[in-house]
């Protein structure tokens, strides 16, 4: 735009005076000049050409739509499978954190019955299980209750 | 708004009605081919003549034409309808004929203001033969015509062809070319300056 400017800024004209240089008789003419000359037509070739390639373009077109038709239900169908998939995995999720809860109690329990035999062991020695001991403590005591009762009696 | 086919009723004189232009026009923004088909019948010469005086070589000149009017099919839906369909096209050309130049790097040859062009308010042809009607009919002419728009610079041989070849007002070349409207009548002018000074060079020599 700079160097058209400086063109017109040569040419020490008006735009006036361009205008009526422009519509003078002489620029009239060399303009039917060149509007006379004559047209080159494009080839049958050229068209048929041509034809072909708008023809590759509809095709193209309509095969991308075809496309769009087909995937985008199928995007919509994955959606939904997504959210269900999402919506089904959350629950067992749930459930395995409760039996991870359950396990945990479970492991403590035996850690703690575990703890509890060692303790038993260190006071009555080994060969007698804590089960024998309560067990032997419990019918000693209803035995010498017995004992007692009947001897009493 | 003007939606008239120009290039028809400049070719061929038949003066298609407004109703028929419009539904043309919708028909290919649908991408109907026929519609299509029929607005290449009216443009197809035109743009393939500007083209062609653009480029230089005739191959490249075919190619580029069809260009122009893939894109315009592909892109029908965006046409405004602010300007006409032949400006819209010749815009489309104008436009793949400087991205052409500018890949092929050949910067265009400015005409020298300087001592080739005189500033002479009459035009004055020395030479009595010079007709302008003859030298439309005359091949030898009109060929130095051609030889003349050939050796200009790009941006004058654009103007020169939209307006005096394909009858575009300065406004809308203007707004193609991307130029304010008096630096396109500068431009018209020092191109039909320059095919006149190619002219009476070439007529002198015919005289000598």
């Amino acid at each position: 735009m700079e160097r058209s400017r400086t063109e017109f800024d040569e040419l020490k004209l008006t735009e006036q005076e361009l205008d009526r240089l422009l519509e003078s008789e002489s620029g009239i003419q060399i303009r039917n000049a060149v509007h006379d000359m004559p047209d080159e037509a494009v080839s049958m070739a050229w068209r048929s050409d041509l034809n072909e390639k708008l023809g590759m373009h509809i095709s193209k077109e309509q095969r991308r739509r075809r496309f769009a038709w087909i995937v985008s239900p199928a995007l919509g169908l994955g959606l939904a499978g997504a959210l269900a998939f999402a919506v089904f995995f959350k629950t067992p999720t749930m459930t395995q954190s409760r039996q991870t809860a359950q396990q945990s109690k479970l492991e403590e329990s035996l850690v703690a019955s575990y703890e509890d035999n060692l303790r038993y062991s260190d006071i009555t020695g080994v060969g007698l299980s804590p089960d024998e001991v309560v067990n032997r403590r419990t019918t000693q005591a209803t035995y010498d209750i017995i004992e007692v009762g009947f001897d009493s009696l | 708004m003007e939606l008239c086919f120009g290039a028809a009723r400049l070719s061929s004189g038949d003066h298609t009605d407004h109703a028929r232009e419009l539904a043309i026009v919708e028909g290919c923004r649908r991408k109907d081919i026929e519609s299509f088909g029929k607005l290449l019948d009216a443009y197809q010469n035109r743009v393939f003549g500007f083209v062609r005086r653009m480029v230089p070589n005739p191959e490249e000149a075919s190619d580029i034409t069809q260009e122009v009017f893939i894109r315009a099919f592909q892109s029908f839906h965006r046409f405004d309808a602010r300007s006409s369909v032949r400006t819209w096209l010749f815009r489309i050309a104008y436009n793949l004929c400087v991205d052409r130049a500018r890949k092929v790097d050949r910067s265009p040859t400015e005409v020298s203001l300087q001592g080739t062009v005189e500033i002479d308010e009459t035009f004055d042809v020395p030479d009595g033969r010079w007709q302008p009607d003859q030298l439309a009919i005359d091949a030898e002419l009109a060929g130095a015509i051609e030889a003349a728009i050939g050796t200009m610079s790009e941006k004058l041989r654009s103007v020169l062809l939209l307006h005096d070849k394909e009858d575009l007002p300065y406004e809308e070349i203007a707004r193609l070319v991307g130029v304010p409207v008096g630096t396109v009548k500068s431009r018209l002018f020092l191109a039909r300056a320059h095919v006149q000074q190619h002219l009476r060079n070439y007529l002198h020599a015919e005289v000598s």
